[in-house]
């Protein structure tokens, strides 16, 4: 899957460098799938934040 | 010695800044070649600026607790004049034209710099084996690492080779060496000191942190580092924290929380024990222990790599399509891991963020501060990428960020202090972390068990 990507994005990883880090990429979005399946259209993203503000909306 | 020991015999005309110094530049001399913890040293400069410092001290321009102490900084704080490599070969000759906001805040205390102090390249990574530079080795035990990004910073500080250094913590960088080299460490809340002139690694979770050897001098350091800079958008208005630590170890009235959730699972049997019997101190201290849960804690683990992976990525995305060969091979993964991240991505994990904000904002008003392990290991050997913890194989630089790389998506306020030794005699760290701005509130829960257990006076034997 990593390869199609890549390919479908133009980059110019060499295969035995995608080879070697596709298990880390399937691992981090099977624990990344899960923590962002949900409906979270109503929050702005924190692109910059402020921790001291957060408050419940 | 401690700042706030030293700090009176300076004042007071007792403790020459030139003889710190070369004492200083002494113990450099003999424990560099073992340990390799600075990138560059700069005795000729440091000992023009402790004369100074003793010129002025001397006629009555006594500038604070910080004049004339010796310091050493993480290799990515730009130096006007003097080399900043961030631990790579690409940048080995790179000479800034300007100090960090950070430097140039410790030469008006008076402080006077030592060394630039290695790093894991490019800060983006916790073992410090770096590829250009060599590896930086522990001084509990030579074999290991100190941990990273900022391992240099405390190798040095642990062995005496400096009286406090600055780091940077983006997914632990300072907590994972305070950790692993018994010292304290401060990664104060975001937007706390200046980022200006520090070479980036994650914009929206670096931090600039310090580590000291004891709660009080980290409190002193802060004051000095703190506030805001209009170079620095991500600074914050706030002025610098007056932190008063009282010499009566008592937490009377202070409410501490232990997760029993995730902080303490999958830990080293003897991290764990530490860890429980500086609970206990805490309790026979006065404080009232209420067990929280941190809800959804593990996501933002995994979201804050997420996060972290593009941000790295754009931050070195030309000399990743024209240096390669120039980058270590575990710093390269990364990088190109982070070119698989989309944006929408990105953007939900930044709005899931906020919740985890939220979350510790509201567990804020149960407790006053949340203690747990910093790392559920200690120092894992030079080259060692797993860990093995309660018989199943982990990989060690997950392990070792495991317990840390969430505060950084918070951006709350942690400490580090040391409160025990394993069976191997290899340190073990407690977290301590409070609301927002609070750093008064965690520095003094760390200084109350720190007198109490005394932990930060065991030094290694190097």
């Amino acid at each position: 899957m990593w390869k199609t990507i890549s390919q479908a994005m133009g980059l110019t990883i060499p295969p035995e460098q995608l080879e070697a880090i596709s298990p880390a990429l399937d691992a981090l979005w099977s624990g990344a799938r899960r923590a962002l399946d949900r409906d979270l259209s109503t929050v702005d993203p924190a692109v910059t934040f402020r921790p001291e503000l957060e408050v419940e909306p | 010695m401690t700042i706030s020991e030293l700090a009176p015999q300076i004042r007071e005309g007792k403790l020459s800044p030139v003889e710190l110094a070369r004492e200083t530049f002494a113990r450099i001399h003999r424990l560099q070649p073992a340990l390799n913890a600075y990138i560059t040293v700069l005795e000729e400069q440091a000992l023009e600026q402790a004369r100074q410092a003793e010129r002025e001290i001397r006629t009555g321009h006594y500038r604070g607790p910080l004049h004339g102490i010796p310091y050493a900084a993480k290799d990515l704080f730009y130096t006007k004049g003097v080399a900043t490599t961030a631990g790579s070969k690409i940048l080995k000759d790179f000479v800034p034209g300007y100090d960090a906001t950070a430097i140039e805040r410790l030469r008006e205390a008076g402080a006077v710099l030592v060394a630039k102090a290695g790093l894991h390249e490019f800060a983006y990574g916790i073992t410090n084996n770096n590829p250009h530079f060599g590896p930086v080795r522990n001084p509990w035990d030579q074999a290991r690492i100190p941990g990273g990004s900022s391992g240099g910073s405390a190798a040095a500080l642990a062995a005496g080779m400096c009286t406090f250094s600055l780091g940077s913590d983006t997914g632990g960088s300072v907590r994972i060496p305070a950790s692993f080299c018994g010292v304290v460490g401060l990664k104060p809340t975001f937007g706390r000191i200046s980022r200006y002139g520090v070479f980036p690694l994650g914009h929206t979770l670096d931090h600039v942190g310090h580590f000291a050897w004891s709660v009080a001098d980290a409190a002193l350091i802060l004051e000095a580092l703190a506030g805001p800079d209009p170079n620095d958008d991500s600074a914050a208005a706030e002025p610098p924290p007056k932190v008063d630590l009282p010499a009566d170890p008592k937490l009377s009235g202070l409410r501490v929380g232990v997760p029993g959730n995730y902080f303490f699972e999958r830990l080293e049997p003897d991290v764990e024990k530490a860890v429980r019997a500086a609970v206990g101190k805490f309790r026979d201290l006065g404080a009232e222990i209420v067990e929280v849960e941190v809800a959804e804690i593990e996501d933002f683990t995994v979201l804050g790599r997420l996060i972290l992976l593009p941000e790295a990525t754009s931050v070195h995305r030309s000399r990743l399509k024209t240096r390669r060969a120039d980058i270590g091979a575990d710093v390269l993964a990364l990088l190109d891991q982070g070119q698989f991240v989309p944006a929408t991505d990105y953007l939900d994990a930044q709005r899931r963020r906020r919740e985890l904000i939220r979350t510790l904002n509201r567990l804020f008003d149960q407790v006053n501060v949340i203690v747990t392990p910093t790392t559920p290991i200690t120092a894992p050997k030079i080259g060692q990428g797993t860990v093995e913890i309660g018989g199943r194989t982990e990989d060690a630089r997950l392990a070792a960020t495991r317990l840390v790389r969430a505060l950084n998506m918070a951006g709350v306020p942690t400490l580090s202090v040391p409160c025990g030794l394993d069976s191997r005699g290899l340190p073990i760290g407690l977290q301590i972390f409070g609301r927002a701005f609070d750093e008064a509130g965690v520095l003094r829960a760390g200084h109350a068990y720190e007198q109490a257990s005394g932990w930060n006076r065991r030094r290694p034997q190097i």
